[in-house]
């Protein structure tokens, strides 16, 4: 806790560049010893690139980082582990087949080869204790439950004796009273000798464990301060929620991405399914009870949900709520572990992806996932299904119309585009199917505020023109002033629904997603 | 010091030869692409369409490369059943799953080609596979042109079904992310089910060629099988034309290695070209990512 000693751990300019892609941007940090520090941001805004960086297992393109006054920054991370720098990964990587002492006695002899088999068991019985493992030591890692699989994963960080502890999203995954368990245990694990970094989304875990924070968003540093002040302030309320403050202050983009769409929605009747015609038609989609999850992690628990046609429905929720679970769920990427999926009536529930998609419910994924392989082009017509050419080509020449910038990259391929046309794409892509419903997951995540816009504008086109819409975003302004009604997924179920105007002066959205109200 | 003719010779051999070898790659190229499945099986296949030829001539009299399309869609139809009973089910069991069984299928076809045709050395006797084809000084076998022509218009077809139609958008986009694929309406399980046969009628083609060209016996397959991840690696994955030029390039290396080290070293050669390309070039396997 003193400033004026050198600090354990001290991280100056480090830059972490993917291609054209700042995804850490000269970002210092100094930890002490003793100390608890939080990371936030949302995502997309280079958290675990920073800690991959600081663990060794991301090479840093500039930039340094010292242990104790040693430069560190270009050791493996086999070696970085050794000096002292312990992590927990996002999704728990313990050795399956092995028992939990035995996983801790890999990380013990790999530490210290020549340990006394005496010391080593007293050492472990110890750090069992402390992590509330003892009572499974003897059973293998394959048959812990999710939060014990957690426990197992600090407990093996620790058996390293590490000087820094490096915990990545150690909360997400875990219910209400799970994270009570793993407050606990981070406090328990928290010494003198040892500075903690803690990246989290359950900013429960941060408020509680950590003195000071910091705040990250489009890889550069935001803030840094006690965390009670962080949590508090505006700037970073926007940063979550996504409020309009930072849109006059962006650079302005390349024209060409920023040109608003046509006005006139004529040609969009090529990529927008008629509506059905039965005077008495079920919902268009329609969720009673969907619990999905990954493994271990329950990450929906009971969503019910109704979208009929020509609706525009926006789900909000913070991090690691489930929004692109949900929307994976609907798309039959996972499979619902209960509940009933009625796509136009039809049960859809447990259908295979390709299946779904040819029932209309077309997802414009998260992350864009552009085949890198495939021109602009032939991205596009990849989702033209079932068609002959000439209503390919009409098809392409609306996308066409709707971004002109695609028309003019049509033979390039996928990924050479920026970020905002990859998205203008991946948007287009989806449309290329003439779907009946469209999921629109994160579309404006890590894009400039200008280029937000303009996606925007384009969804209000196809609004307008009558497509049905399935929103899901962590930019809440953008999103509200689109959506005809609003769903706020917390913990996996929604714990606000209603409409925009209502939802906007709500002050548990805020709650929901920074939690300053407990 | 062999003559300019001997070499020259050597040199042509060696580079025809190769690409027959670049079509049996292909089959095992395209399925490692779509289905990051490294069949070992690949081998196998193509002692299979050599025994394929063999008997179509002994039981019909009528010349097997006349009949390679029908010969081709067999072997491929014998794909189909092996994917959809053994391989898609273990999909979502990770990738040796796939990989081990491919190897029990390998193992059970051999000792069943010896236990119905006898572990004998045979070949496809047809009277221009021993033809010479001479131009000056120059000298190679007939065979091996034909078989060249042979295989560079499929590689060609295939090239163009991969790049210019819908199918091969499809395996395109399957290869590069099946769950994307999927959710924007792609049958992947289809799109690697058709790859899976067509690279298996590739070394059944492959093979058919080989039994003409050469002798084989059941045990054949495993060269074939290191030569073709050997030109996979070196012609970069998914690489259409490159897979061809690999091919040429280890036959002509293998060619070379024969005239200079004596004709049992051709196979080290390759190996060598191998291991060299893994170390100075192992982005050649993911990285010329282009068809």
């Amino acid at each position: 806790m003193n400033a004026a000693a050198a600090p354990l751990l001290e991280v100056t300019g480090l830059v972490k560049r993917y291609g054209g892609v700042v995804a850490i941007d000269h970002v210092d940090l100094q930890l002490w010893a003793g100390t608890i520090t939080g990371v936030i941001g949302p995502n997309g805004a280079g958290k675990s690139t920073l800690i991959g960086m600081i663990g060794g297992a991301v090479t840093p393109s500039a930039g340094h980082i010292r242990l104790g006054g040693r430069d560190i920054s270009r050791l493996p991370a086999s070696e970085r582990a050794r000096a002292g720098i312990g992590r927990t990964y996002q999704i728990p990587r313990p050795f399956l087949d092995m028992t939990v002492a035995e996983n801790l006695e890999v990380a013990q002899y790999s530490m210290a080869p020549l340990i006394g088999a005496g010391p080593a068991r007293s050492a472990r019985i110890e750090l069992l204790q402390l992590t509330g493992l003892l009572d499974v030591a003897g059973v293998p890692a394959r048959a812990l439950p999710l939060l014990k699989r957690k426990r197992l994963e600090v407990a093996r960080a620790l058996a390293l004796k590490p000087r820094v502890l490096l915990l990545d999203e150690v909360g997400a995954g875990l219910i209400d009273s799970e994270i009570t368990e793993l407050i606990t245990l981070i406090q328990a694990v928290a010494d003198a000798s040892v500075a903690i970094i803690i990246v989290e989304h359950v900013l429960r875990v941060v408020r509680a464990c950590c003195a000071r924070s910091m705040v990250l968003n489009f890889g550069k540093k935001l803030i840094e301060g006690p965390t009670a002040e962080i949590l508090a302030h505006d700037e970073v309320a926007s940063v979550y929620l996504g409020t309009g403050g930072a849109r006059q202050s962006a650079p302005a983009a390349p024209k060409d991405e920023a040109a608003p769409p046509p006005r006139d929605p004529g040609s969009l009747s090529q990529l927008i399914a008629p509506r059905s015609s039965a005077a008495s038609r079920p919902p268009l989609l329609e969720l009673q009870g969907i619990c999905a999850g990954y493994g271990q992690a329950r990450v929906l628990k009971g969503i019910d949900l109704q979208v009929h046609e020509g609706e525009a429905i926006a789900i909000l929720g913070a991090n690691g709520a489930g929004k692109t679970t949900l929307a994976r769920t609907i798309t039959g990427a996972i499979n619902p572990t209960a509940g009933t999926l009625r796509i136009a009536g039809n049960d859809a529930a447990g259908r295979p992806a390709h299946d779904i998609a040819g029932l209309g419910i077309a997802h414009c994924m998260e992350g864009r996932r552009i085949f890198p392989t495939l021109s602009v082009r032939d991205n596009l017509l990849v989702a033209a299904r079932r068609v002959d050419r000439a209503t390919a080509q009409q098809r392409l020449a609306a996308v066409y119309e709707l971004f002109p910038i695609l028309a003019e990259r049509a033979a390039q391929g996928g990924t050479s585009l920026s970020g905002g046309q990859q998205q203008m794409l991946a948007i287009g892509r989806a449309l290329m199917a003439r779907p009946r419903l469209v999921i629109f997951d994160e579309v404006s995540l890590g894009l400039a505020p200008i280029i937000m816009d303009r996606l925007y504008e384009a969804l209000a086109t196809l609004k307008a023109a009558g497509m049905t819409l399935v929103i899901i975003e962590q930019d809440v302004d953008r999103a509200l002033a689109l959506a005809d009604k609003v769903y706020v997924l917390e913990h996996g179920i929604f714990g606000l629904a209603g409409d925009p105007r209502d939802i906007a002066d709500d002050p548990r959205l805020r709650h929901i997603y920074i939690g300053t109200a407990d | 010091m062999p003559d300019f003719g001997t070499v020259a010779s050597a040199i042509l051999s060696g580079l025809l030869l190769g690409g027959m070898m670049g079509l049996i790659a292909l089959g095992l190229s395209i399925v490692l692409g779509v289905m990051r499945l490294v069949n070992l099986a690949h081998g196998v296949f193509l002692v299979m369409g050599a025994y394929a030829g063999l008997y179509f001539l002994k039981l019909t009299g009528f010349d097997p490369l006349l009949a390679l399309p029908l010969l081709a869609l067999g072997i491929a139809a014998l794909a189909l059943p092996l994917y959809r009973y053994l391989l898609a089910p273990l999909a979502q069991r990770g990738p040796e799953a796939q990989l081990m069984t491919m190897f029990a299928v390998a193992i059970i076809l051999q000792n069943l080609f010896v236990f119905v045709f006898s572990a004998d050395t045979r070949s496809i006797e047809r009277s221009y596979a021993t033809l010479p084809l001479s131009l000056g000084a120059i000298t190679v076998p007939l065979i091996y042109v034909i078989g060249f022509a042979i295989a560079v218009a499929l590689i060609l077809a295939i090239h163009g079904l991969i790049a210019h139609t819908g199918f091969g958008r499809d395996l395109r986009a399957s290869a590069a992310d099946p769950a994307a694929a999927a959710t924007l309406g792609v049958n992947v399980q289809r799109v690697q089910m058709l790859t899976f046969a067509l690279g298996t009628a590739c070394a059944g083609v492959g093979g058919v060629l080989i039994g003409v060209a050469f002798q084989f016996s059941p045990s054949s397959g495993g060269a074939y099988l290191l030569n073709s991840l050997a030109i996979v690696v070196l012609g970069g994955l998914g690489n259409v034309p490159g897979t061809l030029a690999g091919g040429m390039i280890l036959g002509l290396l293998q060619s070379l290695g024969g005239l200079t080290l004596g004709d049992g070293y051709r196979d080290i050669v390759g190996m060598a070209l191998f291991l060299l390309v893994l170390v100075f070039r192992p982005e050649g396997f993911l990285a010329a990512r282009r068809a």
